[in-house]
């Protein structure tokens, strides 16, 4: 049917769009923005992630925009956003390299990149950091980086001679010597410097 | 008839188990007793037995400065059994004898050692005479979890005697030869005597 002037009033141009956020994976989380707007509104949108999730992204047929945060309504829109629950990073400190990414692994975790660093007090071999700490959450399949040691070196042994049998407050006392910081420079400290040095090692 | 049941078997145990002994590592100077005399050198071994995952230790030695002065000290056999060590000889205070912070460790991650053995040799200057006692004092055994390794200790003596002059060796036949030279030599001025 047209009207006068020969418009289709049958299907007349709709000014008022609907746009629709819906929430996937895992995790729990809150969506802001959804609901009917006018033609050519920008409207805000936003995905928070409740205790124990992450928010991972938005997809969807307009994902993309609502990346951006700001949805302009020139039609019916639609994003998903997607929550993952957290899982708790293992505490891999002391461990040799092979237990801490199965570790890892276990917990639904990727092993990122594994660099070395010499230590005092960590044998060789044993994992001696981690990035994410312990105990924090992630979300799955997210990466743990993890750092080696390669234990420690002679220099190491002879700071701890040199300090030998000093105590805090004395002026051959030095704190890098006392590994287990009790104010003594002794056989504990020597020992456990002596114990990760590298299989083989031999010192004078 | 269970009594006597629950009786026999802990007679049986008892008589196949013994007594339980809980060896305890001994840490001890050899010899125990010696005697030298003054200035002579006086070597002491401190010894250790009964020990179990040794895999380092640490102790003071004192001693009698007014009788004995710590010259040096080196590493016995008993630790490096194990693997390389290293050993920190300590610290002679001559004035208020002792040597401090004698010390030796196993390197790397390896087992300790066990059983009996010679950890340190200590030699001294006999300087004047007297005695002397060797005690092991602040003595920490770790084992290769670097834990205390518990242990009793035994002292250990020395007598320094002063340095005497030896006699004069005397021959039975050159004092016969001059006991007949002597009589005979009175026997010739008696005979003078008498004309």
């Amino acid at each position: 049917m047209l009207n006068a002037i020969g418009y289709n009033l049958v299907n007349p141009i709709s000014s008022t769009f609907t746009l629709t956020l819906a929430a996937a994976g895992s995790g729990v989380g809150t969506l802001s923005g959804a609901g009917s707007y006018s033609s050519g509104q920008s409207i805000s949108v936003s995905a928070t992630p409740s205790a124990g999730s992450t928010f991972s992204g938005w997809s969807g047929p307009n994902g993309s925009e609502c990346t951006t945060g700001t949805v302009v309504m020139t039609g019916n829109k639609s994003c998903v956003a997607t929550f993952q629950l957290l899982t708790v990073v293992p505490n891999v400190i002391g461990d040799i390299l092979t237990m801490a990414e199965s570790a890892i692994l276990a917990n639904k975790l990727l092993v990122g990149a594994v660099s070395q660093q010499s230590s005092i007090t960590i044998a060789p071999g044993l994992v001696l950091g981690q990035s994410p700490t312990a105990g924090t959450g992630a979300a799955s399949s997210s990466l743990v980086n993890l750092v080696v040691s390669t234990g420690s070196t002679c220099a190491d042994l002879r700071l701890v001679k040199a300090a030998f049998g000093s105590k805090r407050g004395q002026t051959t006392y030095n704190p890098l010597a006392d590994v287990n910081d009790d104010g003594v420079v002794n056989i504990v400290d020597l020992s456990t410097v002596a114990r990760a040095l590298p299989a083989g090692a031999t010192c004078n | 008839m269970s009594k006597c049941f629950a009786v026999a078997i802990w007679l049986v145990v008892s008589i196949f188990m013994g007594p339980v002994v809980n060896a305890q590592a001994v840490i001890s100077i050899d010899p125990t007793v010696q005697t030298v005399s003054t200035g002579s050198v006086v070597t002491v071994d401190v010894d250790i037995s009964n020990v179990s995952d040794l895999y380092g230790y640490q102790f003071d030695l004192g001693f009698n400065p007014s009788v004995l002065q710590a010259v040096s000290s080196s590493e016995g056999p008993f630790l490096a059994s194990g693997g390389s060590t290293f050993f920190i000889p300590g610290t002679n205070d001559n004035l208020g004898g002792t040597v401090f912070t004698t010390a030796d460790t196993l390197l790397s991650a390896t087992n300790g050692v066990n059983g009996s053995g010679e950890l340190a040799v200590f030699t001294f200057d006999a300087i004047a005479a007297g005695n002397s006692t060797f005690s092991i004092q602040n003595e920490t055994l770790l084992n290769s979890g670097l834990n205390i390794i518990s242990d009793l200790r035994k002292t250990g003596l020395v007598n320094v005697s002063s340095q005497t002059l030896a006699a004069p060796e005397i021959d039975p036949a050159s004092s016969m030869a001059a006991m007949i030279l002597l009589l005979g030599g009175l026997a010739v001025m008696r005979g003078r005597r008498s004309e």
